[in-house]
């Protein structure tokens, strides 16, 4: 095709500094060239015709161009397709952008061992690589081998992209090694510690702590001598990260040392009256050999008023151990231990202290006989029970912390509230429709039994205004767990 | 009796009708059984009540023939969100659609629809005025003549000078002349320069682009000139590009073609304040295509309504040309669902089937084509392979090839595209014995 470049060359510089040579176009042109050369006519309408002629006739003689091109096909699936009432939904979901309800279509999908038919992907994997409260290993099961292979076209879908496994660990990125072994973390605690320590010293400072994170996953009496080690880190955050990864294990040096600390300042005493009724006293006082637990974080003064610095001592070393340290101190069941700290003065101003050891061991025995016992407790407990058993306590702290209730209701492991919860609940968030607007009723949708729909519009709210956005907003929680119900049971 | 017609639609193709976003997402919203008090459906139309807020229902029907609207609500949207909702209700639920004789209102509807298609068929020219009127073919002649020497000057002007430094005006080299040639009374050259702001500068094919495109206009303002020397057909042809309409009597007094035609895309751009529909249909048993265009101005209601993926039984009529490809529906039948294009199998084909279309009318930039057994591939930029290992560039964003790849997923498909010399442009593919149609735009602003 030299003669187009010819004739685009010579018309980029402009006839007045270059004419188009008969030589320059195919041996079949020249006649009609040179015929065009003889008429009575400026240069440029020469030019003109004679590439309008040659233009059209390289047009009408196009071949297409042999090109050895590697054919790139996606294996065929082994999982069938949704329904095309599914798949019309997801399209609906992922236009309304409805995130929590793609969630759970997703979750329906896998569990009905469905993918998503094909021509959903591009918008499906736009939607996956925006939202971050998503599960890849979720969103993977979904869009079968298509959806992967597809997804090695656009860099902006790499997400998809399996993490590296042990035989590519040398070459993987330090992202990549946090994904992999916080999997590993689960498997095999022992070997990902290995590979952690092996890559600790190419780490910076916030390299370290992101596999810190990692320990974090599984961590156990096993860890304990390299986090005692990462104690003398010249970085006072990593230092500060061991610690509190030190001190969440129930069996480590520091805990071992409250808990002696703890022996010795609480005790329990029997004793007869008149020989015959049997009276428990409790003495509560501190009792410290040294002052080496106020290097590990615990502090020494009280900076509240009305709690000396002993007991706030107190209070740091029973909030550090694990619950049933006092089992095995007081030598009685969790039951009465937990009824000690609900009944007894000596023991009540720590009752604080003792629901926070609770969560951070997430003991959710402990925490069951604590939510029953006490009239007042931490909604913090909610979240360490089973999803089926938080529902019986959420009503409780609904009224003083609803966004904590309903973050601790919102499991991965979705359980439908009770009519009467969620009822409680809804009418709760109607009164703040500001706060609680249509992203948060989406978020919670899954949750939200059918049944609840004709009671919304016996929720009363206060104001006028207020009146008006929850008529707008219970609409949309119809519309939203109507959509629910149709992906629960006419999707898939 | 529950009866299932032969036609059925997909939510996505009820979706691109929807005339803006606000109307598909209503129109989704009352798909649902339980907004409407009243469906019904026969063979000509689909009917339901839907309570809106106030005292009597709204009256929602659609013609099924013609996929035509209409509701007795007070918006002035086309179609109107019932109209929506009622066809995505039969998407969804066709079986809750009982076929019974037609209602009162929507007999009366589709009698008056008849009437007044048999009257626009049978239309009368009214008597003009010979005299006037060659006067003024010859005042406009005379002024197209004139603004032709315009135009051919200023094209002389820039290959004198040198195409080169055009990208650094690019915004408004052409402007002038675009002015200049509505005042000429030329719009079709008027529109042809205003093209040559749309060419992308961006990228090194501008350079024959931006000639092709001036040698074009420079052709044909040249054919204009010796008009009386051309073939009729050509003359029709020279005729509509340079600006003059043929009315759509003359078209209708055409010829009709009848077949079972593919609505193979529909696509909209907005031009001063007007919306421009593009729909491009294949037609089953005559192979041929045809282009129907509409121009709707905001709430007007477009005259007719093609669903991409659909099949429409229809007479069509053909603008006067050389192989033309615009057309306007004569009478339409009904609407059914696609059925499978068989295509030209290699792009050997294909480019001999371009290069005869050009040969006859050397104006048009692209031809239809549907080609058999193609595959994607990426191989620094986008390429259709056909079986033989030929390619050739394919104009398509990466949205686009995301699209196709996924339905695909490498394997071979059918596509129908426009094809040219230097690139394909896909307007729709057929894969796993589905219908997709790529390039349509759905909603329209």
């Amino acid at each position: 095709m030299e003669f187009k470049n010819s004739i685009i060359n010579t018309a980029l510089l402009g006839t007045g500094k270059k004419q188009l040579e008969v030589m320059e176009l195919p041996y079949v042109l020249h006649a009609d060239f040179e015929s065009l050369q003889l008429q009575d006519e400026d240069t440029e309408t020469k030019f003109i015709k004679a590439a309008a002629l040659a233009i059209h006739f390289y047009r009408a003689g196009t071949q297409p161009v042999k090109m050895e091109l590697i054919p790139d096909r996606c294996v065929p699936e082994n999982i069938g397709y949704c329904s095309s009432n599914a798949q019309s939904i997801l399209k609906e979901l992922l236009a309304d952008k409805y995130n929590t309800l793609i969630w759970f279509w997703c979750i329906q999908c896998n569990n009905h061992k469905q993918i998503v038919q094909p021509d959903i992907l591009p918008a499906f994997l736009d939607w996956g690589q925006t939202t971050k409260n998503w599960s890849r290993d979720l969103l993977v099961s979904v869009i079968g081998h298509r959806g992967i292979w597809l997804s090695k076209y656009n860099p902006q879908w790499k997400f998809v992209e399996a993490e590296k496994d042990l035989s590519e660990w040398d070459t993987a990125s330090l992202t990549q090694r946090i994904g992999y072994l916080k999997k590993l973390r689960i498997e095999s605690p022992a070997l990902a510690l290995e590979k952690i320590q092996s890559i600790w010293k190419e780490e910076n400072a916030a390299g370290r702590t992101e596999l810190l994170a990692t320990v974090a996953v599984n961590v156990s009496v096993s860890d304990e001598a390299f986090l005692i080690s990462v104690l003398n880190d010249k970085s006072k955050g990593v230092k500060d990260n061991a610690l509190v990864l030190l001190k969440r294990i129930p069996d480590s040096s520091i805990i071992n040392n409250y808990a002696a600390i703890l022996s010795k300042s609480i005790l329990l005493k029997n004793s007869k009256l008149l020989g015959l009724i049997s009276k428990t006293n409790i003495e509560v006082k501190l009792n410290l050999d040294t002052e080496e637990i106020f290097n590990t974080g615990i502090e020494k003064l009280s900076s509240n008023k009305n709690i000396n610095d002993d007991d706030h001592i107190l209070a740091q070393l029973i909030a550090e151990v694990a619950p049933w340290f006092w089992t095995k101190h007081f030598e009685l069941e969790m039951k009465e231990v937990v009824k000690l700290f609900a009944k007894r003065d000596e023991l009540n101003k720590f009752k604080r202290a003792f629901c926070n050891s609770i969560i951070k061991f997430a003991d959710a025995a402990w925490a069951k006989e604590v939510l029953t016992q006490f009239e007042d407790s931490d909604v913090g407990l909610l979240k360490i029970l089973p999803a089926a058993e938080r529902q019986l306590f959420a009503a409780k702290f609904a009224g003083q912390y609803i966004e904590e209730v309903i973050t601790a209701l919102r499991t991965d492991d979705i359980v439908e509230w009770q009519l009467s919860l969620a009822q409680n609940l809804i009418t709760e968030t109607a009164q703040n429709p500001h706060r609680f607007n249509k992203v948060f009723y989406e978020s919670i949708s899954v949750y939200l039994p059918a049944t609840l729909i004709p009671k919304l519009s016996q929720i009363q709210v206060s104001d006028e205004w207020r009146k008006n956005i929850w008529g707008n907003l219970s609409i949309e929680i119809e519309k939203l767990i109507t959509i629910k119900e149709s992906i629960k049971t006419q999707a898939f | 009796m529950r009866v299932y017609l032969a036609m059925t639609f997909t939510e996505e193709q009820v979706a691109a009708l929807a005339p803006d976003a606000s109307s598909l997402k209503s129109g989704k919203d009352l798909g649902i059984a339980g907004k409407w008090q009243l469906t019904g459906i026969s063979t000509r139309a689909l009917w339901g009540n839907c309570q809106g807020s106030g005292k009597l229902p709204y009256q929602a029907q659609i013609d099924l023939h013609n996929l035509a609207f209409k509701c007795t609500c007070p918006s002035r949207k086309f179609p109107c969100k019932h109209g929506l909702g009622l066809l995505f209700l039969y998407a969804r639920q066709p079986a809750s659609f009982t076929n019974q004789p037609e209602p009162d209102w929507v007999d009366d509807w589709l009698k008056k629809r008849t009437e007044k298609v048999e009257k626009k068929n049978d239309q009368k020219d009214k008597p003009v005025d010979a005299e006037a009127q060659a006067k003024r073919a010859e005042a406009r002649n005379k002024k197209i003549n004139d603004g032709i020497e315009d135009l051919q000057f200023w094209i002389k002007d820039l290959i004198r000078n040198g195409l080169l430094n055009i990208p650094e005006n690019a915004y408004d080299f052409w402007k002038a002349p675009v002015k200049r040639m509505i005042d000429f009374q030329a719009p079709g050259l008027a529109g042809l320069v205003k093209n040559l702001g749309t060419i992308n500068y961006y990228k090194e094919t501008w350079k024959y682009q931006l000639l092709y495109q001036l040698l074009k206009i420079y052709t044909l303002s040249e054919s204009y000139k010796h008009i009386e020397e051309l073939p009729p057909d050509i003359v029709f042809e020279v005729k509509t590009l340079i600006g003059f309409n043929q009315t759509k009597e003359e078209v209708f007094a055409q010829k009709g073609t009848h077949d079972k035609w593919i609505v193979l895309c529909r696509s909209y751009t907005e031009e001063d304040q007007l919306t421009i529909e593009r729909n491009w249909l294949y037609g089953t048993n005559t192979g041929k295509y045809a282009f129907i265009l509409q121009f709707i101005t905001t709430n007007q209601v477009p005259e007719i309504n093609l669903m991409p993926g659909t099949t429409v039984d229809a007479e069509l009529v053909f603008y006067k040309g050389a192989i033309p490809y615009r057309a306007l529906i004569k009478q339409q039948n009904n609407v059914n669902s696609n059925i499978l294009a068989n295509g030209l199998p290699s792009f050997n084909a294909v480019f001999e089937n371009f290069s005869t279309v050009i040969s006859s009318n050397p104006f048009y930039d692209k031809v239809p084509a549907i080609i058999n057994d193609v595959r994607f591939i990426k191989h620094n930029e986008w390429y259709l392979a056909d079986n033989s290992g030929f390619v050739m560039p394919v104009n398509s964003s990466d949205n686009m090839a995301f699209k196709i790849l996924a339905i695909t997923g490498g394997n071979s498909f059918t596509i129908s595209a426009l094809v040219n010399e230097t690139e394909v442009e896909p307007l729709a593919i057929w894969a796993n014995n589905k219908f997709y149609s790529i390039a349509s735009n759905g909603v329209q602003k």
